[in-house]
């Protein structure tokens, strides 16, 4: 007890300090110069893992590279937990960041929303969360949607397995892994409509023994293209390799890790959202309150296609993506069933990427094995 | 119809088996040998992931896997001798000197294995049982990892050295009671360091087992909490190198339940499968505790936690 009563006016003096410095640092200026840009990083992963953060990395490394000027800094390894409330003061207070970008999910809530009130004049952007009214001004979501990559991959793979058998991996069942997953059967079916797709989910972000597993278990029963959407995909792709398996990448360009079954991918490229982050600073607009973008805003991309993907699947999947773009085609198409055979998206009505009902999405759709609830 | 349905989990689980029973298999090896001389070492799952570290290391920059399983034997030898000194200081207490090895093994595994992530290291060539087989799920199954037949050699060679061999029974003598071991001429200390650091060796294979055979790579999440659930196996072994084998070959195949079950189009209860592995070791726990069997197989100075 009496050691509480001891810290109390220590915190506060923190406190006290920290309101002072951040005075010192934006309240001395003239109000109409917006302060010169310092842009921070935090990833709970390591930055060059061929995964989810090295996405990250590749797009603050774009933006470095883009702005030699601007002061860029990051962290990795950041539990999702009270450290990273540590490592986003240390960032404004020491290092006088006035962006944070707080990149893995378990950071939005209860840390970046209990941080940001205490430095109004700090732009927080997450990325995955969602931002209701009751948020703090200063704080931003950002996302990309895949959806239409994921559909894109559904198409090569389709396109390449004889027997339409294919196959996913994914981490754990939330909806913007469940919208990956459907969109890679429903473009696997739009090409051939007897695909089926069987879904392993391993329930960690990261487990490349279960992912190993998944692989080598898919792999023995015959299916011929795998996808997935695992944290680190490295070994997801060398056992796809190993096993002569097809496969799709995830996160960034993995065609070197699986040289002759690698088909394409689908990539992030947070390089623009980035960019968007300084140059709103710097022109002192406000952004969005929750950002989202897909292949129409430049936030993901398909990689090169590979070795393994033939003539035929890659004309395939360049007219789907193009069909998309121009609307010929829905992504979300009225009519789509679940794997259970009921209509879900009513007819005449398809869904846009943009519609929310897709963030809360729980149901796997027509020609997928698996289960998201259990 | 070529899909092989369900009948397929059998041989699923049994390559599980076959590709995840080694790291099990060495950690227990190890902690077998340490606990058998009477000291606890609760940090091998920090050597294990040294090994897995150090093997990928070693075997990226010098292109041989062979080398790789060197480096992993000398780094987990390494652990397990600052295991074993610590715990020859007066009043240190082994469990807590096991959890700084966890924290230190950890911490150095990941500090020193951030330029290995992304580079890809030659594995370990495998012993193709299956060669005979046309048909690929067989012969993937039977792909036998060379660690794995070394592990089988070790456990029976470690239960005859335990019976009959003069320094098998003294590893035992010195777990059992320290000071009739002392009368008997043994050099206490001496005999539990050895077996510590030699226990940590066989740690670090275990981990060479993960970056050079199945699943390959380093990854800060590799191990995924495989040298915990190896102490746990070594209880339900009853501290007998042969049943280790047995238990090391049942956890693995434990984690090939969800993926091949999944694979085969029934994807319920996922998550709970997953556990299987994690549900044994609490299983194996709670039947191993029971009053009546608690001390049957226990060194008996391991009984005295100091």
């Amino acid at each position: 007890m009496s050691s509480s009563v001891a810290v109390l006016p220590r915190r506060r003096a923190l406190a006290a300090l920290g309101a002072a410095a951040t005075v010192a640092a934006f309240g001395s200026r003239p109000a109409r110069a917006a302060p010169k840009p310092v842009i921070g990083f935090i990833a709970a992963g390591p930055w060059n893992d061929l995964g989810y953060t090295q996405g990250h990395l590749d797009g603050i490394k774009a933006l470095a590279a883009a702005m030699p000027q601007l002061k860029v800094l990051k962290e990795e390894r950041v539990p999702e937990a009270v450290e990273v409330r540590k490592t986003m003061q240390s960032m404004i207070e020491l290092d006088g960041a006035n962006i944070v970008v707080a990149t893995a999910y378990g950071y939005f809530d209860p840390h970046v929303l209990a941080v940001a009130p205490k430095y109004p004049q700090v732009q927080f952007f997450h990325c995955g969360g969602i931002k209701s009214p009751q948020h703090p001004a200063n704080v931003h979501t950002y996302y990309a949607w895949s959806d239409e990559v994921a559909y894109a991959e559904g198409v090569t793979a389709g396109a390449m397995a004889k027997t339409g058998k294919l196959g996913f991996v994914g981490s754990k069942a939330i909806p913007d892994l469940v919208r990956v997953v459907n969109c890679f059967a429903t473009g696997a079916r739009s090409v051939n409509p007897q695909a089926s797709v069987r879904v392993i989910f391993t329930g960690d972000w990261a487990n490349p023994a279960r992912e190993a597993e998944a692989v080598n278990a898919l792999a023995d029963q015959g299916i011929e293209v795998i996808g997935c959407d695992v944290d680190e995909p490295k070994v997801f792709m060398e056992t796809c390799e190993r096993r002569k398996v097809l496969c799709t990448g995830r996160h960034t360009n993995l065609a070197a890790l699986a040289p002759t079954r690698f088909l394409t991918g689908a990539e992030w490229k947070w390089a623009t959202p980035y960019r968007q982050f300084v140059d709103a600073a710097l022109a002192g607009r406000r952004l969005d309150d929750n950002l989202r973008g897909a292949m129409a805003q430049d936030y993901v991309r398909l990689s090169p296609f590979g070795p393994g993907a033939s003539a035929k699947a890659r004309d395939a999947t360049t007219t789907a993506l193009a069909e998309l773009a121009s609307g010929k085609r829905a992504l979300w198409p009225a009519g789509l069933k679940d794997q259970n055979g009921k209509v879900r998206i009513a007819a005449g009505k398809p869904l846009a990427i943009s519609d929310p009902v897709l963030e809360q999405i729980d149901w796997l759709a027509e020609g997928i094995l698996g289960t998201v609830k259990t | 119809m070529s899909d092989p349905g369900l009948w397929a989990l059998p041989l699923a689980l049994a390559g599980g088996a076959l590709r995840a029973a080694t790291p099990y298999l060495f950690v227990s090896l190890g902690e077998c040998l340490t606990e058998k001389s009477g000291r606890i070492n609760v940090g091998v799952e920090g050597i294990l992931l040294v090994g897995a570290m150090s093997a990928f290391g070693a075997a990226w920059a010098t292109g041989s896997p062979w080398a790789g399983i060197a480096a992993a034997a000398a780094a987990g030898a390494a652990m397990g001798a600052l295991h074993g000194a610590l715990c020859s200081l007066a009043r240190v207490s082994h469990v807590a000197a096991g959890v700084a090895i966890l924290v230190l093994g950890t911490g150095i595994a990941f500090f020193a294995g951030k330029p290995f992530i992304e580079p890809q290291a030659p594995t370990l060539p495998a012993i193709e049982l299956g060669a005979w087989s046309s048909h690929p799920a067989v012969a993937s199954a039977l792909r036998l990892n060379p660690l794995l037949a070394l592990g089988v050699v070790l456990a029976f060679g470690m239960r005859a050295a335990f019976r009959r061999a003069r320094v098998g029974l003294a590893v035992i003598a010195v777990g059992d009671d320290a000071a009739a071991a002392t009368a008997m001429g043994l050099h206490v200390d001496r005999t539990r360091l050895a077996a510590t650091t030699l226990g940590g060796a066989l740690a670090g294979i275990g981990g060479a087992s993960l970056s050079l055979f199945h699943p390959t790579g380093w990854s800060e999440a590799i191990s995924g909490g495989q040298g915990l659930m190896a102490m746990a196996l070594v209880i339900f072994a009853r501290w007998d190198p042969v049943r280790c084998l047995g238990a090391a070959l049942l956890f693995g195949a434990a984690g090939a339940l969800a993926p091949a079950l999944q694979a085969a189009g029934h994807g319920h209860a996922w998550q709970l499968l997953h556990l299987a592995p994690h549900a044994l070791t609490l299983a194996i726990l709670v039947t191993g505790t029971t009053r009546a069997r608690a001390m049957r197989g226990l060194p008996g100075e391991l009984a005295v936690l100091r």
